[in-house]
């Protein structure tokens, strides 16, 4: 059974680059643009891993990760913040609301993958 | 993913190699021309490189190396440096130190020797060395990460109770931890665990104590629990272990404090030197001095050999490749001209050191080609990645398997044999294997399997496309072919014949139109391909069981096996592959069909009659005209017939591009240089039927007059 992995981010191009590096590691992927979108595309699914942006419009990254942790289908989901240099403070913020690790940007396809085996079986 | 790594790895390695070879020959420059801006910057950009591969790739010692010798080559480019002898010499030392580390990293030969020298001597020029003791200890941080071969760590892990909600997992933690060393024990704490009616069943009770022993540094051990929650607990502490392992520690310990006092008070080991002589009376002074060179010298020659070991790869540029490959042929045609020559002298008595001549020249010549092979396993793997798309694009479950990956071919024919294959594997995934409805239902494994497999058999390559989907429509094939005019509504094919149909130009069953395949442009695209490559493609298939693609591949392009024929006083060849048979047509067998030009028949078949005379310009000189000597050939399924005056025999031909001095000729493939020094042309046969289509009119006009004349 492949993976599938939820991808939100803002930005197309993180989006495209993110999902194609999770798609080479044999994931199926799920896109939002912010989180609102994001929670209705998985409104009736589960997923193995979340990765999302922290600055979207609508919805953010912590709001997200909140509102995913409610539903008991999201419960025990590895989910990763893509972070930056200067959100040091958002690490902890979204660690704090169930986060499971993240990801400093700029980061290499492999650097991603090697984070996301971390977290995923 | 851990292979994934692993083969940019040895990319890596490659690339190391590169940049170290032009830090070098570049610093060997800057000693003539110091403060050469661009020198500097290559220098620079090479270690940067290295640096950012490095650490991408896990190989932390030359990171770590690196980075501090990039500090140092930051300040010589801004100009705060100054590239005296002294520097460029502790730059080249430097170099060889990375050489020593990345060989190191890739065939785990010893580490460098003089690494903490050149190291703590870095350090001291980039004047982050305020004192000596915390340099020392600096360096003994650094270096005991970098030397000691394996040290023990006990790691203590104590999950918090809401630890998954975090989304963590402890087995992906354990496991990361052991895939960093050897686990030499592990103990599982349940003393927390509460009674089954008090447990709640989503929260965390055990805790994990892993002794490890792992080459990696204490950093490494610390990351592998970045994304602990706040409420979890880790802990990493070296243990020592009376035995074995002080001993281990010991050593490395004096290795540091010997090479600490090597590079500050040399004077010592001298006056050691000098005093044990001076205790030894008889001795003179002199000689010690030679020892220590001496052993200086057997080092470094060691430190060559083994640098001129790890060179597994020598990247030549394409070009003076194939420039020495086709001077090679040249000789091969020299030689057995001379062959020839000496022949006609002794009138047939071949000289034996002639044989042997001719012996080495072909041995030399097929060393040459195997200069230019290359394993086809990188074209395999994107046949993986083509796959996989399109099996999720039509929604079907495909398992991809490839064997023979490390067959060689010519880099020319690898290159060229991608897109054949991609538009087959294109084909099985969609036409081939059936969603897995129609599989279940067909009592097959809902999981259709393609496999790509590779091997050599004389002197050919076969790959071959298994795929165990539904197979060919025999039924289905034939309406096709006929509806579109390929056959005759009454024609009687052989199995194997309408499999074949498929290969024709404009056909294809697929009843719609996707966006992957079914364009009419598939098969014969393929077929068109893989024969512009002096290859053939074949399909085997059995309804409902699956089906075979064949394709036939010559090893090299640059040789061919070749019918020699003579045309008038001309001589041609025509690729052996494409020649069916030769037979001779008496003169009442060809027929001139209105608007269709000549034809003989063969078997019942009608096959065009093509004289080359007329189509290649040569002038007309039949010898025999009662006796048509005619070569059948197939081209995309077609036959012709190819009228000749005397076919010479059959020949392993040396291919000349006519292009590269001429231009192209329509209608040829090629030249090539007779054992007599003769120049022929090698024909193309699909180019030949295209001049007769274009030239039709002139050829039945012209022809039928001649046939008329004939009868």
């Amino acid at each position: 059974m492949a993976k599938t992995a939820l991808v939100v981010d803002d930005s197309v191009s993180i989006r495209q680059m993110v999902t194609f590096t999770l798609q080479s590691a044999g994931f199926t992927t799920i896109e939002g643009a912010n989180g609102v979108e994001a929670l209705a595309a998985t409104a009736d699914k589960t997923v193995d891993l979340v990765v999302t942006d922290l600055n979207m419009p609508q919805m953010d990254g912590i709001t997200l990760v909140k509102e995913l942790r409610k539903r008991p289908t999201f419960k025990f989901t590895p989910i990763l913040l893509l972070t930056t240099e200067s959100q040091d403070s958002k690490k902890q913020e979204g660690k704090a609301a169930g986060a499971t690790g993240w990801m400093v940007k700029p980061f290499q396809p492999d650097q991603l993958l090697s984070v996301v085996s971390k977290v995923v079986k | 993913m851990q292979v994934d790594l692993n083969r940019f790895r040895a990319a890596f390695f490659i690339e190391a190699d590169e940049h170290l070879q032009h830090m070098e020959a570049a610093l060997l420059q800057l000693e003539s021309a110091s403060g050469d801006t661009e020198l500097l910057n290559t220098i620079f950009r090479a270690a940067h490189t290295i640096k950012g591969g490095s650490t991408t790739f896990g190989i932390d010692e030359v990171g770590k190396f690196t980075h501090v010798l990039e500090n140092l080559l930051e300040r010589l480019r801004d100009g705060e440096l100054t590239a005296n002898s002294e520097l460029v010499e502790l730059l080249l030392s430097s170099v060889d130190v990375i050489y020593g580390l990345v060989s190191n990293a890739k065939d785990n030969t010893p580490l460098p020797e003089n690494l903490h020298e050149v190291f703590l001597q870095l350090q001291r020029v980039n004047g982050k060395e305020p004192a000596v003791g915390q340099a020392a200890s600096a360096l003994d941080e650094q270096s005991a990460a970098i030397t000691s071969g394996s040290r023990n760590f006990r790691v203590k892990l104590l999950p918090s109770r809401t630890f998954f909600h975090f989304g963590q997992d402890p087995l992906l933690l354990l496991r990361e931890l052991s895939e960093l060393g050897t686990v030499l024990r592990i103990h599982v704490d349940d003393s927390q665990l509460p009674s089954l009616a008090e447990m709640d069943p989503e929260a965390c009770y055990l805790s994990w104590v892993v002794d490890l022993q792992t080459a990696n540094d204490e950093q490494s051990l610390h990351e592998v629990f970045m994304f602990l929650d706040s409420d979890s607990k880790y802990e990493v502490e070296e243990i020592v272990v009376e035995g074995n392992e002080p001993n281990d520690e010991g050593t490395a310990e004096l290795a540091i404090a010997v090479t600490g006092d090597a590079c500050n008070n040399d004077p010592t080991i001298s006056t050691i030197g000098l005093g044990s002589n001076a205790e030894s009376a008889q001795t003179p002074p002199i000689p010690a001095e030679p020892k220590p060179k001496n052993e200086a010298a057997t080092l470094r020659s060691t430190g060559a050999q083994t640098t001129a070991g790890e060179m597994e790869t020598v990247r030549v540029d394409r070009q003076r490749l194939d420039d020495l490959i086709n001077q090679i042929g040249e000789l091969v045609i020299g030689a057995s001209m001379v062959e020839q020559e000496v022949n006609g002298i002794t009138g047939g008595r071949s000289l034996e050191s002639l044989a042997t001549l001719g012996k080495v020249v072909r041995d030399l010549q097929e060393m040459s080609l195997g200069l230019r092979m290359v394993p086809i396993a990188a074209t395999f793997q994107k046949m993986n990645r083509v796959l996989r798309d399109i099996a999720k694009k039509v929604n079907k479950k495909i398992d991809f398997i490839t064997e023979g990956d490390d067959t060689e071919l010519d880099k020319t024919v690898v290159d060229q044999i991608s897109d054949p294959l991609i538009h087959m594997v294109r084909n099985a995934a969609d036409h081939g294997i059936e969603t897995p409805q129609e599989r279940i239902a067909a009592g097959k494994s809902e999981v259709g399997k393609v496999r790509l497999c590779a091997f050599q058999q004389g002197g050919n390559v076969y790959v071959e496309l298994h795929d165990d989907g539904r197979g060919l429509n025999r039924k289905r094939i034939y309406e096709k072919a006929v509806e579109k005019g390929l056959i005759a509504p009454d024609a009687i094919l052989s199995d194997a014949e309408i499999c074949s149909l498929i290969f024709q130009a404009g056909f294809s069953t697929a009843k719609e139109v996707t966006d992957i395949s079914g364009r009419g442009v598939g098969m014969d695209v393929v077929r068109r391909n893989v024969e512009a490559l002096q290859g053939s493609v074949s399909i085997r298939s059995e309804e409902g069981k699956g089906s075979v693609l064949t394709v036939r591949l010559p090893l090299t392009l640059a040789i061919l096996d070749g019918l020699l024929i003579r045309l008038s006083d001309e001589v041609f060849v025509i690729p052996l592959l494409t020649v069916v048979e030769s037979i001779c047509v008496p003169p009442r067998e060809i027929k001139t069909i209105v608007g269709f030009g000549e034809v003989i028949q063969l078997r019942g078949e009608v096959v065009p009659l093509l004289r080359l005379h007329h189509l290649l310009d040569t002038s007309k000189n039949d010898a025999f005209p009662d006796q048509n000597l005619v070569v059948i050939v197939e081209d995309q399924g077609r036959r012709l017939a190819l009228k000749v005056d005397e076919l010479l025999g059959q020949q392993q031909v040396v291919i000349k591009n006519l292009e590269t001095n001429f231009r192209k000729v329509p209608g040829v493939a090629g030249a090539t240089i007779l054992g007599d020094g003769r120049v022929a042309l090698i024909l193309d046969v699909y180019g030949v039927s295209t001049l007769a289509s274009n030239d039709q009119k002139t050829i039945s006009l012209a022809t039928s007059s001649t046939s008329r004349g004939a009868i």
